[in-house]
């Protein structure tokens, strides 16, 4: 169980690093930025704001799991007891921020009535589903080279910054030769997210994105237990 | 009694150098470990691999317990906390108990923090913060507890404000310590672990500090109550080997017999 006193003890340490500012005033500022104008369409503005989601959480992950030095972390690990709970203290905190920032990402345009049209129950479904996952792959980069790429955070910057790029446009890589289907499976699947985001008229969700969500799902689960097992070789 | 904490063969590696190998040893509730060693021998990364703050390369090592108080060697630079904030905060990581305030209040009295309370972390001494991490690991209630150079940085009260504490509590948990040669803290060891050059030289468990007492006799006969092996003659002069909890019985008992005590010395 984690404990309440390690997540006050991660808050307080994070919002007293000021780290926090950069990505947090960057999202916020592109939010309103980006919805200057009204009458735009649902589906299509929410996956801008997930694809935004996912950068911002790999830019918190790096900068929660980057709070301590070396020090700090031993005597954390041996005050909690566990690896696992240091580890999962962290996520928890990440999700935190994650969880207002999707929301504000999906509340503010409707709150101002900025899209053409009223959303639909499915449609707010498969935005908050868009967010969730985009926040968790963001997530699990930014902490998975994080902890791989622990003595140097130039590196770690370096990959998560190639893997963001490699997934983003995974898609059109694979369009073009087949063969990359394979090599970027391990990249995280955000464009089977994203694909479903379309503004058609009548909207609806087919077997497709089922079985998208599945291999998300499996995708995610497997991500987390290979980050946890890094962790605790790591250190 | 039971085993507390167990070290089978173990061996650490970094980056492919071997830091040190095939270490063992056994602690009890009341064992006092001194882990000897040079700079640079493995001490403090020992003592990191019992905490399960790294894994070992090889061997194993089996704790009975996950309550452990460490005291590292170096308090952590750059904790965004006041010392009174980082000390509640850190307590409240285990499980609910009462009285937890209190204990901090107490061991703040003990070591003279009042002052400090409010001061950040940052800021503080190096003593200061040695302080406080020692009083983090004394927070946990601990099963057992590992401190690394114990007394760095540590002001002569403060090093005897630490030792009575260990003196309060030894025997309740298996105490385990590093130091580079044999100090005040020292005196309080049952056990002896020598490391040099990443290898175990020699593992002493319940070693007992023994003295040498130099006396010159007025009749040999006097003497005749110690052991052969335990006294050697040399004209009218002897120098006898005691057990350093027994040296003031027997050097009450020499005095009785007319013997004048010459010199007292701890046996190297």
């Amino acid at each position: 169980m984690i404990m309440p006193g390690y997540i006050k003890y991660q808050l307080i340490s994070y919002i007293r690093s000021l780290t926090f500012i950069p990505p947090i005033t960057l999202f916020g500022a592109w939010i309103i930025i980006f919805y200057t104008y009204s009458g735009v369409p649902i589906l299509s503005s929410y996956a801008v704001t997930c694809i935004s989601l996912y950068l911002i959480m790999t830019w918190v992950a790096m900068s929660v799991f980057s709070l301590e030095e070396n020090g700090e972390k031993d005597l954390l690990i041996v005050q909690l007891k566990s690896k696992r709970l240091y580890l999962y203290g962290k996520w928890f905190v990440c999700f935190l921020f994650a969880f207002v920032m999707g929301m504000s990402a999906i509340v503010y345009p409707l709150t101002f009535s900025i899209f053409k049209e009223d959303i639909q129950m499915l449609q707010l479904g498969v935005v908050i589903y868009g967010h969730l996952v985009s926040a968790i792959f963001g997530i699990l980069l930014g902490s998975f080279f994080s902890i791989i790429k622990k003595d140097s955070k130039r590196f770690a910057w370096l990959s998560s910054m190639f893997v963001i790029a490699v997934s983003l446009a995974g898609e059109g890589i694979a369009e073009k030769l087949s063969i990359f289907k394979w090599i970027l499976l391990p990249f995280p699947p955000i464009t089977q997210v994203i694909i479903h985001f379309t503004d058609d008229a009548l909207y609806g969700i087919a077997m497709d994105f089922w079985m998208d969500a599945m291999w998300i799902v499996v995708y995610i689960i497997l991500a987390f237990i290979l980050t946890i097992r890094l962790f605790i070789k790591k250190e | 009694m039971s085993v507390v904490l167990e070290a089978r063969n173990v061996s650490k590696d970094f980056d492919g150098n071997r830091l040190f190998e095939n270490i063992s040893f056994t602690c009890k509730k009341k064992s006092v470990l001194f882990v000897q060693g040079s700079n640079g021998s493995g001490k403090s990364t020992l003592l990191k691999v019992l905490a399960g703050i790294y894994e070992p390369t090889d061997g194993k090592v089996i704790r009975n317990t996950n309550k452990i108080g460490y005291v590292p060697e170096h308090f952590p630079e750059g904790i965004r906390f006041k010392v009174k904030e980082y000390l509640s905060l850190t307590a409240s990581f285990h499980a609910a108990e009462e009285g937890k305030e209190q204990l901090i209040a107490n061991y703040v009295d003990l070591f003279d923090l009042s002052p400090f309370l409010s001061m950040p972390l940052e800021a503080c001494s190096k003593g200061t913060k040695q302080k406080v991490g020692i009083i983090q690991a004394l927070l946990m209630r601990p099963e057992i507890l590992l401190l690394d150079e114990p007394l760095t940085g540590l002001d002569l009260k403060s090093q005897q404000t630490l030792i009575s504490v260990l003196q309060e509590i030894r025997g309740q948990m298996p105490i385990l310590f590093t130091a580079h040669d044999e100090g005040l803290v020292s005196q309080m060891a049952t056990d002896i672990l020598h490391i040099s050059s990443g290898k175990m030289t020699s593992y002493q468990p319940h070693f007992k500090k023994e003295k040498w007492i130099r006396v010159q006799f007025i009749d040999e006969k006097d003497l005749g109550f110690i052991p052969p092996n335990r006294i050697q003659f040399d004209g009218n002069t002897a120098l006898i080997t005691v057990d350093q909890e027994k040296s003031d019985e027997l050097l009450l008992k020499l005095l009785q017999t007319n013997c004048s005590i010459l010199e007292v010395k701890e046996k190297a």
